[in-house]
Protein backbone atom coordinates (compact mmCIF):
# COMPACT_ATOMS: atom_id res chain seq x y z
CA UNK A 1 0.00 0.00 0.00
CA UNK A 2 3.09 1.95 0.44
CA UNK A 3 3.60 3.14 -3.40
CA UNK A 4 -0.31 3.52 -3.76
CA UNK A 5 -0.30 6.17 -0.53
CA UNK A 6 3.46 8.22 -1.99
CA UNK A 7 0.81 7.95 -5.57
CA UNK A 8 -2.17 9.63 -3.91
CA UNK A 9 0.58 11.90 -2.30
CA UNK A 10 2.19 13.07 -5.27
CA UNK A 11 -1.46 13.53 -6.75
CA UNK A 12 -2.58 15.71 -4.02
CA UNK A 13 1.21 17.87 -5.35
CA UNK A 14 -0.35 17.76 -8.65
CA UNK A 15 -3.96 18.87 -7.52
CA UNK A 16 -2.07 21.69 -4.98
CA UNK A 17 -0.63 23.05 -8.29
CA UNK A 18 -4.46 23.49 -10.01
CA UNK A 19 -5.53 24.61 -6.66
CA UNK A 20 -2.96 27.46 -6.65
CA UNK A 21 -2.81 27.89 -9.72
CA UNK A 22 -6.61 28.74 -9.68
CA UNK A 23 -6.30 30.94 -6.28
CA UNK A 24 -3.53 32.58 -8.32
CA UNK A 25 -5.91 33.38 -10.74
CA UNK A 26 -9.03 34.37 -9.22
CA UNK A 27 -6.52 36.36 -6.62
CA UNK A 28 -4.92 38.33 -10.21
CA UNK A 29 -8.80 38.56 -11.57
CA UNK A 30 -9.83 39.77 -8.82
CA UNK A 31 -6.95 42.57 -8.77
CA UNK A 32 -7.39 43.73 -12.49
CA UNK A 33 -10.70 43.69 -12.26
CA UNK A 34 -10.42 46.36 -9.26
CA UNK A 35 -8.02 47.79 -11.78
CA UNK A 36 -10.99 48.74 -13.91
CA UNK A 37 -9.26 48.14 -17.21
CA UNK A 38 -10.44 46.29 -20.01
CA UNK A 39 -7.56 44.23 -20.53
CA UNK A 40 -7.29 43.18 -16.92
CA UNK A 41 -10.69 42.14 -17.15
CA UNK A 42 -10.70 40.02 -20.30
CA UNK A 43 -7.28 38.31 -18.33
CA UNK A 44 -9.34 37.66 -15.49
CA UNK A 45 -12.57 36.51 -17.85
CA UNK A 46 -10.40 34.57 -19.92
CA UNK A 47 -8.80 32.68 -16.60
CA UNK A 48 -12.10 32.71 -15.11
CA UNK A 49 -13.37 30.59 -17.98
CA UNK A 50 -9.88 29.09 -18.45
CA UNK A 51 -9.28 30.02 -21.78
CA UNK A 52 -6.03 29.22 -23.50
CA UNK A 53 -3.44 32.30 -23.47
CA UNK A 54 -3.17 31.44 -27.61
CA UNK A 55 -6.74 32.85 -27.30
CA UNK A 56 -5.96 35.15 -25.21
CA UNK A 57 -3.66 37.27 -26.07
CA UNK A 58 -4.58 38.89 -29.73
CA UNK A 59 -7.55 39.83 -27.77
CA UNK A 60 -5.85 41.18 -25.26
CA UNK A 61 -3.42 43.40 -27.53
CA UNK A 62 -6.35 44.36 -29.86
CA UNK A 63 -8.03 45.63 -26.81
CA UNK A 64 -5.29 47.20 -25.24
CA UNK A 65 -4.39 48.75 -27.97
CA UNK A 66 -8.11 50.57 -28.63
CA UNK A 67 -8.05 51.43 -24.79
CA UNK A 68 -4.65 52.67 -24.96
CA UNK A 69 -5.64 55.07 -27.73
CA UNK A 70 -8.48 56.21 -26.48
CA UNK A 71 -6.56 57.50 -23.31
CA UNK A 72 -3.64 58.95 -25.40
CA UNK A 73 -6.40 61.41 -27.31
CA UNK A 74 -7.84 61.77 -23.87
CA UNK A 75 -4.55 63.37 -22.74
CA UNK A 76 -3.49 60.88 -20.12
CA UNK A 77 -0.61 60.10 -21.60
CA UNK A 78 2.14 59.27 -18.67
CA UNK A 79 0.07 56.31 -16.66
CA UNK A 80 -1.06 55.17 -20.16
CA UNK A 81 2.30 54.72 -21.59
CA UNK A 82 2.95 52.76 -18.43
CA UNK A 83 -0.48 50.10 -19.18
CA UNK A 84 0.62 48.24 -21.78
CA UNK A 85 3.92 46.60 -20.67
CA UNK A 86 2.10 45.69 -17.25
CA UNK A 87 -0.82 44.29 -19.14
CA UNK A 88 1.57 42.44 -21.41
CA UNK A 89 3.95 41.10 -18.90
CA UNK A 90 0.39 39.79 -16.74
CA UNK A 91 -1.04 38.69 -20.05
CA UNK A 92 2.56 36.22 -20.41
CA UNK A 93 2.46 35.56 -16.87
CA UNK A 94 -1.13 34.22 -16.82
CA UNK A 95 -0.27 32.14 -19.90
CA UNK A 96 2.67 30.23 -18.06
CA UNK A 97 0.63 29.69 -15.66
CA UNK A 98 -2.15 28.34 -17.73
CA UNK A 99 0.07 25.77 -19.51
CA UNK A 100 1.55 24.90 -16.02
CA UNK A 101 -1.87 23.95 -14.96
CA UNK A 102 -2.53 22.13 -18.07
CA UNK A 103 0.38 20.18 -18.31
CA UNK A 104 -0.22 19.37 -13.66
CA UNK A 105 -3.74 18.46 -14.92
CA UNK A 106 -2.46 15.84 -18.09
CA UNK A 107 -0.22 14.54 -15.62
CA UNK A 108 -2.98 13.62 -13.28
CA UNK A 109 -4.92 11.79 -16.25
CA UNK A 110 -1.46 9.89 -17.01
CA UNK A 111 -1.60 8.91 -13.69
CA UNK A 112 -4.87 8.21 -12.83
CA UNK A 113 -5.02 6.28 -16.12
CA UNK A 114 -2.04 4.04 -15.95
CA UNK A 115 -2.07 3.70 -12.26
CA UNK A 116 -2.73 -0.65 -11.05
CA UNK A 117 -3.91 0.33 -8.18
CA UNK A 118 -7.55 1.75 -7.83
CA UNK A 119 -7.23 5.16 -6.53
CA UNK A 120 -10.57 7.02 -5.26
CA UNK A 121 -12.21 9.86 -3.63
CA UNK A 122 -15.02 9.69 -0.81
CA UNK A 123 -16.82 12.47 0.45
CA UNK A 124 -18.01 13.53 3.72
CA UNK A 125 -21.15 12.04 2.60
CA UNK A 126 -19.87 8.34 1.92
CA UNK A 127 -20.13 9.08 -1.74
CA UNK A 128 -17.81 8.17 -4.35
CA UNK A 129 -16.27 11.32 -6.03
CA UNK A 130 -15.71 11.66 -9.68
CA UNK A 131 -11.64 11.74 -9.13
CA UNK A 132 -10.82 7.70 -9.92
CA UNK A 133 -8.30 6.02 -11.63
CA UNK A 134 -9.39 3.59 -14.54
CA UNK A 135 -8.18 0.41 -12.74
CA UNK A 136 -10.28 1.38 -10.09
CA UNK A 137 -13.61 0.81 -12.42
CA UNK A 138 -12.02 -2.59 -14.00
CA UNK A 139 -11.21 -3.96 -10.04
CA UNK A 140 -14.53 -3.13 -8.29
CA UNK A 141 -16.31 -3.64 -12.04
CA UNK A 142 -18.13 0.00 -11.61
CA UNK A 143 -19.42 1.96 -14.84
CA UNK A 144 -20.07 5.30 -13.43
CA UNK A 145 -18.61 5.32 -9.56
CA UNK A 146 -19.18 9.20 -9.49
CA UNK A 147 -22.02 9.94 -7.05
CA UNK A 148 -22.70 6.77 -5.96
CA UNK A 149 -22.47 5.52 -2.31
CA UNK A 150 -20.09 3.44 -1.18
CA UNK A 151 -22.65 1.73 0.76
CA UNK A 152 -23.64 0.66 -2.04
CA UNK A 153 -21.13 -0.22 -4.06
CA UNK A 154 -19.78 -2.64 -1.46
CA UNK A 155 -22.98 -4.10 0.03
CA UNK A 156 -23.06 -6.91 -3.18
CA UNK A 157 -19.39 -7.68 -3.62
CA UNK A 158 -19.72 -8.33 0.82
CA UNK A 159 -20.77 -11.46 2.20
CA UNK A 160 -21.68 -10.19 5.56
CA UNK A 161 -23.53 -7.26 6.87
CA UNK A 162 -21.05 -6.98 9.74
CA UNK A 163 -18.13 -6.45 7.45
CA UNK A 164 -20.07 -3.66 5.69
CA UNK A 165 -21.24 -2.29 9.05
CA UNK A 166 -18.26 -2.04 10.28
CA UNK A 167 -16.49 -0.83 7.22
CA UNK A 168 -18.83 2.31 7.09
CA UNK A 169 -18.63 3.14 11.30
CA UNK A 170 -14.67 3.27 10.03
CA UNK A 171 -15.70 5.72 7.68
CA UNK A 172 -17.36 7.51 9.84
CA UNK A 173 -15.05 7.30 12.64
CA UNK A 174 -12.47 8.73 9.91
CA UNK A 175 -14.24 11.68 8.88
CA UNK A 176 -14.42 12.55 12.80
CA UNK A 177 -12.04 15.49 14.06
CA UNK A 178 -11.94 14.15 17.31
CA UNK A 179 -10.33 10.77 16.14
CA UNK A 180 -6.94 9.96 16.33
CA UNK A 181 -6.38 9.30 12.02
CA UNK A 182 -3.97 6.67 13.01
CA UNK A 183 -5.14 4.87 15.56
CA UNK A 184 -8.52 5.07 13.03
CA UNK A 185 -6.47 3.48 10.33
CA UNK A 186 -5.31 0.66 12.06
CA UNK A 187 -8.82 -0.63 12.72
CA UNK A 188 -9.52 -0.74 8.50
CA UNK A 189 -12.38 -4.03 8.08
CA UNK A 190 -11.45 -3.97 4.82
CA UNK A 191 -7.65 -3.82 4.58
CA UNK A 192 -7.93 -7.36 3.43
CA UNK A 193 -11.56 -8.52 2.95
CA UNK A 194 -12.98 -11.45 0.34
CA UNK A 195 -15.60 -10.52 -2.10
CA UNK A 196 -17.67 -12.47 -4.60
CA UNK A 197 -18.41 -10.63 -7.84
CA UNK A 198 -21.86 -11.98 -9.35
CA UNK A 199 -22.43 -13.33 -12.73
CA UNK A 200 -25.08 -13.43 -15.07
CA UNK A 201 -25.84 -17.14 -14.33
CA UNK A 202 -26.17 -16.73 -10.55
CA UNK A 203 -22.69 -18.03 -9.92
CA UNK A 204 -19.45 -15.42 -8.63
CA UNK A 205 -16.40 -15.02 -8.69
CA UNK A 206 -14.61 -14.49 -5.15
CA UNK A 207 -11.27 -11.99 -4.88
CA UNK A 208 -9.66 -10.68 -2.16
CA UNK A 209 -9.18 -6.91 -1.84
CA UNK A 210 -7.51 -5.18 -0.03
CA UNK A 211 -8.44 -1.49 1.00
CA UNK A 212 -6.79 1.47 2.54
CA UNK A 213 -8.29 4.98 3.54
CA UNK A 214 -6.31 8.33 4.66
CA UNK A 215 -8.17 11.28 5.04
CA UNK A 216 -6.82 14.57 3.80
CA UNK A 217 -7.25 17.76 4.78
CA UNK A 218 -8.02 20.35 1.42
CA UNK A 219 -7.59 24.22 1.81
CA UNK A 220 -11.34 24.80 2.30
CA UNK A 221 -13.19 22.48 4.88
CA UNK A 222 -15.00 21.89 1.97
CA UNK A 223 -12.34 20.19 -0.21
CA UNK A 224 -11.24 17.51 2.61
CA UNK A 225 -11.88 14.06 1.58
CA UNK A 226 -10.87 10.61 2.34
CA UNK A 227 -8.43 9.08 -0.16
CA UNK A 228 -8.66 5.46 -1.21
CA UNK A 229 -6.91 2.64 -3.07
CA UNK A 230 -8.02 -0.58 -3.63
CA UNK A 231 -6.29 -3.45 -4.37
CA UNK A 232 -6.90 -6.58 -5.97
CA UNK A 233 -4.28 -8.94 -3.52
CA UNK A 234 -6.14 -12.62 -4.46
CA UNK A 235 -2.53 -14.26 -5.57
CA UNK A 236 -0.87 -13.28 -2.80
CA UNK A 237 -3.31 -14.56 0.07
CA UNK A 238 -3.48 -17.51 -1.82
CA UNK A 239 -0.02 -17.75 -1.63
CA UNK A 240 0.04 -17.04 1.59
CA UNK A 241 -2.68 -19.75 2.21
CA UNK A 242 -0.87 -22.24 0.53
CA UNK A 243 2.49 -21.39 2.40
CA UNK A 244 0.08 -21.97 5.63
CA UNK A 245 -1.03 -25.02 4.46
CA UNK A 246 2.06 -26.50 3.53
CA UNK A 247 3.67 -25.24 6.88
CA UNK A 248 0.65 -27.31 8.63
CA UNK A 249 0.67 -30.28 6.61
CA UNK A 250 4.66 -30.50 7.48
CA UNK A 251 4.18 -30.12 11.01
CA UNK A 252 1.19 -32.90 10.81
CA UNK A 253 3.24 -34.80 8.95
CA UNK A 254 5.61 -35.11 11.89
CA UNK A 255 3.42 -36.05 14.09
CA UNK A 256 1.75 -38.46 12.30
CA UNK A 257 4.85 -40.08 11.78
CA UNK A 258 5.54 -39.94 15.92
CA UNK A 259 2.24 -41.35 15.98
CA UNK A 260 2.58 -44.00 13.73
CA UNK A 261 5.89 -45.20 15.58
CA UNK A 262 4.09 -45.15 18.74
CA UNK A 263 1.04 -47.38 17.57
CA UNK A 264 0.25 -50.89 18.28
CA UNK A 265 0.63 -52.93 15.12
CA UNK A 266 -1.93 -54.75 14.64
CA UNK A 267 -4.83 -52.43 15.69
CA UNK A 268 -3.42 -50.07 13.93
CA UNK A 269 -3.93 -52.66 10.31
CA UNK A 270 -7.20 -53.31 11.12
CA UNK A 271 -8.36 -49.77 12.01
CA UNK A 272 -6.81 -49.09 8.31
CA UNK A 273 -8.09 -51.87 6.44
CA UNK A 274 -11.75 -51.22 8.33
CA UNK A 275 -11.20 -47.44 6.93
CA UNK A 276 -10.73 -48.03 3.32
CA UNK A 277 -13.33 -50.66 3.62
CA UNK A 278 -15.40 -48.37 4.71
CA UNK A 279 -14.18 -45.59 2.18
CA UNK A 280 -14.98 -47.71 -0.60
CA UNK A 281 -18.46 -49.11 0.26
CA UNK A 282 -19.55 -45.42 0.98
CA UNK A 283 -18.23 -44.32 -2.63
CA UNK A 284 -20.20 -47.46 -3.70
CA UNK A 285 -23.36 -46.03 -2.42
CA UNK A 286 -22.51 -43.21 -3.86
CA UNK A 287 -22.11 -44.68 -7.69
CA UNK A 288 -25.10 -46.84 -7.05
CA UNK A 289 -28.35 -45.72 -10.03
CA UNK A 290 -30.77 -43.62 -8.44
CA UNK A 291 -30.99 -39.79 -8.30
CA UNK A 292 -34.75 -39.11 -6.86
CA UNK A 293 -35.47 -37.48 -3.51
CA UNK A 294 -36.05 -40.74 -1.55
CA UNK A 295 -32.88 -42.37 -3.24
CA UNK A 296 -30.19 -39.28 -2.20
CA UNK A 297 -31.54 -39.43 1.13
CA UNK A 298 -31.25 -43.16 1.05
CA UNK A 299 -27.61 -42.84 0.59
CA UNK A 300 -27.11 -40.25 2.40
CA UNK A 301 -27.96 -41.84 5.26
CA UNK A 302 -25.81 -45.08 4.22
CA UNK A 303 -22.78 -43.27 3.91
CA UNK A 304 -22.91 -41.60 7.53
CA UNK A 305 -23.73 -44.75 8.75
CA UNK A 306 -20.32 -46.34 7.03
CA UNK A 307 -18.66 -43.49 8.33
CA UNK A 308 -19.47 -43.95 11.72
CA UNK A 309 -18.45 -47.10 12.65
CA UNK A 310 -14.75 -45.50 11.15
CA UNK A 311 -15.10 -42.45 13.40
CA UNK A 312 -15.93 -44.30 16.37
CA UNK A 313 -12.78 -47.26 15.94
CA UNK A 314 -10.17 -43.19 15.03
CA UNK A 315 -11.48 -41.87 18.49
CA UNK A 316 -9.93 -45.00 20.23
CA UNK A 317 -6.91 -44.43 18.37
CA UNK A 318 -4.72 -41.49 18.86
CA UNK A 319 -4.43 -40.13 15.19
CA UNK A 320 -5.91 -36.45 15.63
CA UNK A 321 -5.42 -35.93 11.95
CA UNK A 322 -7.67 -38.53 10.79
CA UNK A 323 -10.46 -37.63 13.45
CA UNK A 324 -9.92 -34.43 12.81
CA UNK A 325 -11.29 -35.25 8.34
CA UNK A 326 -13.48 -37.64 9.89
CA UNK A 327 -15.24 -34.98 11.87
CA UNK A 328 -15.27 -32.77 8.29
CA UNK A 329 -16.89 -35.43 6.41
CA UNK A 330 -19.22 -35.75 9.14
CA UNK A 331 -20.31 -32.37 9.75
CA UNK A 332 -20.80 -31.79 5.78
CA UNK A 333 -23.03 -35.36 5.57
CA UNK A 334 -25.23 -34.48 9.15
CA UNK A 335 -25.39 -30.55 7.30
CA UNK A 336 -27.25 -32.28 4.31
CA UNK A 337 -29.62 -33.86 6.32
CA UNK A 338 -31.19 -31.29 7.84
CA UNK A 339 -32.32 -30.21 3.83
CA UNK A 340 -35.27 -31.19 2.46
CA UNK A 341 -34.64 -30.89 -0.90
CA UNK A 342 -31.16 -32.84 -1.84
CA UNK A 343 -29.26 -32.37 -5.73
CA UNK A 344 -26.40 -34.18 -6.30
CA UNK A 345 -23.61 -30.80 -5.78
CA UNK A 346 -24.76 -31.38 -2.98
CA UNK A 347 -22.88 -34.24 -2.66
CA UNK A 348 -19.66 -32.46 -3.94
CA UNK A 349 -18.21 -31.50 -1.01
CA UNK A 350 -18.41 -34.46 1.05
CA UNK A 351 -17.08 -36.69 -2.07
CA UNK A 352 -13.98 -34.20 -2.03
CA UNK A 353 -13.42 -34.95 1.35
CA UNK A 354 -13.69 -38.32 0.96
CA UNK A 355 -11.49 -38.46 -1.44
CA UNK A 356 -9.07 -36.35 0.75
CA UNK A 357 -9.53 -38.84 3.94
CA UNK A 358 -8.44 -41.94 1.33
CA UNK A 359 -5.32 -40.02 0.24
CA UNK A 360 -4.69 -39.49 4.14
CA UNK A 361 -5.33 -42.95 5.14
CA UNK A 362 -2.56 -44.27 1.74
CA UNK A 363 0.11 -41.97 3.28
CA UNK A 364 -0.14 -43.65 6.64
CA UNK A 365 -0.30 -46.75 5.72
CA UNK A 366 2.65 -46.36 3.18
CA UNK A 367 4.62 -44.22 6.57
CA UNK A 368 3.67 -47.47 8.23
CA UNK A 369 4.95 -49.86 5.83
CA UNK A 370 8.32 -47.75 6.38
CA UNK A 371 8.22 -48.15 9.62
CA UNK A 372 7.91 -51.94 9.27
CA UNK A 373 10.49 -52.10 7.13
CA UNK A 374 12.74 -50.09 9.15
CA UNK A 375 11.94 -51.75 12.18
CA UNK A 376 12.58 -55.63 9.98
CA UNK A 377 16.47 -53.84 9.25
CA UNK A 378 17.15 -52.68 12.23
CA UNK A 379 16.50 -56.31 13.80
CA UNK A 380 18.36 -57.69 11.35
CA UNK A 381 21.60 -55.65 11.48
CA UNK A 382 21.04 -56.22 15.69
CA UNK A 383 20.76 -59.95 14.94
CA UNK A 384 24.21 -59.51 12.45
CA UNK A 385 25.90 -57.66 15.06
CA UNK A 386 24.85 -60.34 17.99
CA UNK A 387 26.28 -63.26 15.26
CA UNK A 388 29.33 -61.62 15.12
CA UNK A 389 30.24 -60.63 18.84
CA UNK A 390 29.70 -64.56 19.33
CA UNK A 391 31.97 -65.51 16.43
CA UNK A 392 34.89 -62.63 17.73
CA UNK A 393 34.26 -64.22 21.35
CA UNK A 394 34.47 -68.11 20.64
CA UNK A 395 38.21 -69.13 20.13
CA UNK A 396 39.02 -66.55 22.57
CA UNK A 397 36.57 -68.23 25.27
CA UNK A 398 37.72 -72.16 23.39
CA UNK A 399 41.91 -71.10 24.34
CA UNK A 400 41.19 -70.29 27.76
CA UNK A 401 39.74 -73.76 27.98
CA UNK B 1 -8.39 -22.57 -4.49
CA UNK B 2 -9.70 -25.72 -2.98
CA UNK B 3 -10.73 -28.59 -4.93
CA UNK B 4 -14.09 -28.41 -4.13
CA UNK B 5 -14.45 -24.25 -5.68
CA UNK B 6 -12.76 -25.36 -8.55
CA UNK B 7 -14.69 -28.99 -9.45
CA UNK B 8 -17.52 -26.50 -8.89
CA UNK B 9 -16.17 -24.16 -10.80
CA UNK B 10 -16.26 -27.05 -13.91
CA UNK B 11 -19.90 -28.04 -12.93
CA UNK B 12 -21.33 -24.98 -13.19
CA UNK B 13 -19.82 -24.08 -16.71
CA UNK B 14 -21.34 -27.56 -17.86
CA UNK B 15 -24.87 -26.70 -16.50
CA UNK B 16 -24.96 -23.78 -17.80
CA UNK B 17 -23.40 -24.32 -21.04
CA UNK B 18 -27.23 -26.37 -21.38
CA UNK B 19 -28.93 -23.84 -20.19
CA UNK B 20 -27.96 -21.32 -22.70
CA UNK B 21 -26.61 -23.14 -25.56
CA UNK B 22 -29.00 -25.93 -25.36
CA UNK B 23 -32.10 -24.10 -23.26
CA UNK B 24 -32.83 -27.12 -21.88
CA UNK B 25 -31.24 -27.32 -18.00
CA UNK B 26 -29.19 -30.82 -17.27
CA UNK B 27 -29.35 -31.99 -13.60
CA UNK B 28 -26.33 -33.18 -12.01
CA UNK B 29 -26.09 -36.40 -10.74
CA UNK B 30 -24.20 -37.33 -7.00
CA UNK B 31 -20.38 -37.29 -7.77
CA UNK B 32 -18.42 -40.50 -6.68
CA UNK B 33 -14.63 -40.96 -7.56
CA UNK B 34 -13.47 -43.57 -9.75
CA UNK B 35 -11.17 -45.55 -7.40
CA UNK B 36 -10.71 -49.16 -8.78
CA UNK B 37 -10.24 -48.31 -12.54
CA UNK B 38 -10.41 -45.26 -15.07
CA UNK B 39 -13.69 -43.51 -15.66
CA UNK B 40 -15.91 -45.03 -18.74
CA UNK B 41 -15.85 -42.73 -21.31
CA UNK B 42 -18.84 -42.02 -23.56
CA UNK B 43 -18.72 -42.17 -27.57
CA UNK B 44 -17.18 -38.27 -27.39
CA UNK B 45 -14.84 -36.75 -24.95
CA UNK B 46 -14.18 -33.14 -24.63
CA UNK B 47 -10.81 -33.10 -22.92
CA UNK B 48 -9.21 -30.22 -21.09
CA UNK B 49 -5.28 -30.25 -20.01
CA UNK B 50 -4.52 -28.29 -17.25
CA UNK B 51 -1.06 -27.32 -16.21
CA UNK B 52 0.24 -24.89 -13.99
CA UNK B 53 -0.26 -25.27 -9.93
CA UNK B 54 -1.85 -28.16 -10.52
CA UNK B 55 -1.74 -31.00 -12.93
CA UNK B 56 -4.40 -32.77 -14.57
CA UNK B 57 -6.98 -33.14 -16.78
CA UNK B 58 -10.99 -32.53 -17.10
CA UNK B 59 -12.84 -34.30 -19.52
CA UNK B 60 -16.49 -33.80 -20.72
CA UNK B 61 -17.64 -37.06 -22.74
CA UNK B 62 -21.14 -38.01 -23.89
CA UNK B 63 -22.80 -41.26 -26.31
CA UNK B 64 -23.68 -40.26 -29.41
CA UNK B 65 -27.24 -39.95 -29.12
CA UNK B 66 -27.12 -37.10 -26.35
CA UNK B 67 -24.96 -35.44 -28.52
CA UNK B 68 -27.08 -35.32 -32.00
CA UNK B 69 -29.92 -34.75 -29.74
CA UNK B 70 -28.27 -31.75 -28.42
CA UNK B 71 -27.46 -30.25 -32.21
CA UNK B 72 -31.28 -30.94 -32.95
CA UNK B 73 -32.45 -28.45 -29.90
CA UNK B 74 -29.76 -25.82 -31.26
CA UNK B 75 -31.69 -26.03 -34.53
CA UNK B 76 -28.56 -27.92 -36.30
CA UNK B 77 -29.31 -30.58 -38.94
CA UNK B 78 -25.34 -31.41 -39.67
CA UNK B 79 -25.24 -34.52 -37.34
CA UNK B 80 -21.82 -35.44 -38.82
CA UNK B 81 -19.21 -37.33 -37.11
CA UNK B 82 -16.77 -34.29 -37.54
CA UNK B 83 -19.92 -31.83 -36.18
CA UNK B 84 -20.16 -33.98 -33.17
CA UNK B 85 -16.98 -33.64 -33.03
CA UNK B 86 -17.03 -29.90 -32.74
CA UNK B 87 -20.08 -30.01 -30.51
CA UNK B 88 -17.56 -31.54 -27.33
CA UNK B 89 -14.79 -29.51 -28.86
CA UNK B 90 -17.06 -26.11 -27.68
CA UNK B 91 -18.14 -27.88 -24.15
CA UNK B 92 -14.23 -28.39 -23.45
CA UNK B 93 -13.84 -24.58 -24.73
CA UNK B 94 -16.17 -23.60 -22.10
CA UNK B 95 -14.94 -25.64 -19.30
CA UNK B 96 -11.45 -23.81 -20.12
CA UNK B 97 -12.51 -20.63 -20.69
CA UNK B 98 -14.55 -20.70 -17.10
CA UNK B 99 -10.77 -22.37 -15.77
CA UNK B 100 -9.02 -19.78 -17.40
CA UNK B 101 -11.43 -16.78 -15.64
CA UNK B 102 -11.58 -18.03 -12.48
CA UNK B 103 -8.18 -19.09 -12.04
CA UNK B 104 -6.75 -16.41 -13.78
CA UNK B 105 -2.67 -17.51 -14.01
CA UNK B 106 -2.60 -19.88 -12.00
CA UNK B 107 -3.31 -22.31 -15.26
CA UNK B 108 -2.23 -22.84 -18.40
CA UNK B 109 -5.41 -25.03 -20.15
CA UNK B 110 -5.14 -26.49 -23.72
CA UNK B 111 -8.40 -28.13 -25.65
CA UNK B 112 -8.92 -31.00 -27.05
CA UNK B 113 -11.60 -33.13 -28.58
CA UNK B 114 -11.49 -37.25 -29.31
CA UNK B 115 -13.35 -39.65 -30.56
CA UNK B 116 -12.43 -43.02 -28.72
CA UNK B 117 -10.28 -43.38 -25.87
CA UNK B 118 -7.62 -45.03 -27.71
CA UNK B 119 -7.24 -42.41 -30.22
CA UNK B 120 -5.42 -39.74 -28.06
CA UNK B 121 -3.57 -41.23 -24.66
CA UNK B 122 -5.32 -40.02 -21.92
CA UNK B 123 -2.53 -39.38 -19.07
CA UNK B 124 -4.29 -38.87 -15.56
CA UNK B 125 -2.10 -37.96 -12.25
CA UNK B 126 -0.76 -40.25 -10.35
CA UNK B 127 -2.21 -41.42 -7.13
CA UNK B 128 -5.10 -39.11 -7.69
CA UNK B 129 -8.88 -40.40 -8.50
CA UNK B 130 -10.85 -38.89 -10.66
CA UNK B 131 -13.81 -37.36 -9.31
CA UNK B 132 -16.73 -38.56 -11.95
CA UNK B 133 -20.20 -36.00 -11.82
CA UNK B 134 -22.67 -37.99 -13.85
CA UNK B 135 -24.54 -34.89 -15.74
CA UNK B 136 -27.88 -36.48 -16.75
CA UNK B 137 -30.16 -34.38 -19.80
CA UNK B 138 -33.43 -35.79 -21.01
CA UNK B 139 -33.07 -39.85 -21.32
CA UNK B 140 -29.19 -39.55 -21.85
CA UNK B 141 -26.30 -39.69 -19.32
CA UNK B 142 -22.99 -37.79 -20.08
CA UNK B 143 -20.46 -37.14 -17.31
CA UNK B 144 -18.06 -34.95 -16.33
CA UNK B 145 -14.59 -35.60 -14.76
CA UNK B 146 -11.97 -33.90 -12.58
CA UNK B 147 -8.72 -35.21 -12.49
CA UNK B 148 -6.31 -32.97 -10.60
CA UNK B 149 -3.34 -33.62 -8.61
CA UNK B 150 -3.23 -31.57 -5.17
Amino acid sequence: MKPATQLWAQLADVESVRISDGQQRSRRAGDSAAAGTPAATIVALAHARGVLPLVVAPVLAVALCAWWLLGLLAGATVVLALLPPIALCLGLQAGKLAAEAAAAHRQLQHILGSVHEGLFVIGRDLRLGATCSASMRELLRLSAPAGRRFEDVLRPLLDDEATLAAALTFLRLLWNDQADEYAVESLNPLSQVEVTFADARGGGERRCMSFSFRRVAGTLPADDCIHAVVADVTDRVLLARELEQAQADGDSQAELLLQLVRADPPALVSFLDDADNAFRKSNAILTAPGSGQPHLHKKLIAVLRELDAITTEAEALPFASFAQRLQSIDDVLTGLCAKTSLTGNDFLPAVVRLDELMSHAATMRSIYQHIVLLRAASAALAALDLDHSIITAAPAVLARS
Amino acid sequence: MSTEFEVGVFVNSVMHYFETAVQQPAACGIPHLALRRRPQLGDYTGIVSIGGRRDGVVLFTAPRSMLCVMLMCMQDTDLSHEHLRELVGEIANTLSGDAQRNFRHQYSVSVRSVVHEGDVPLVYPARVHPIVIPIAWRSYQARLVVCLDS
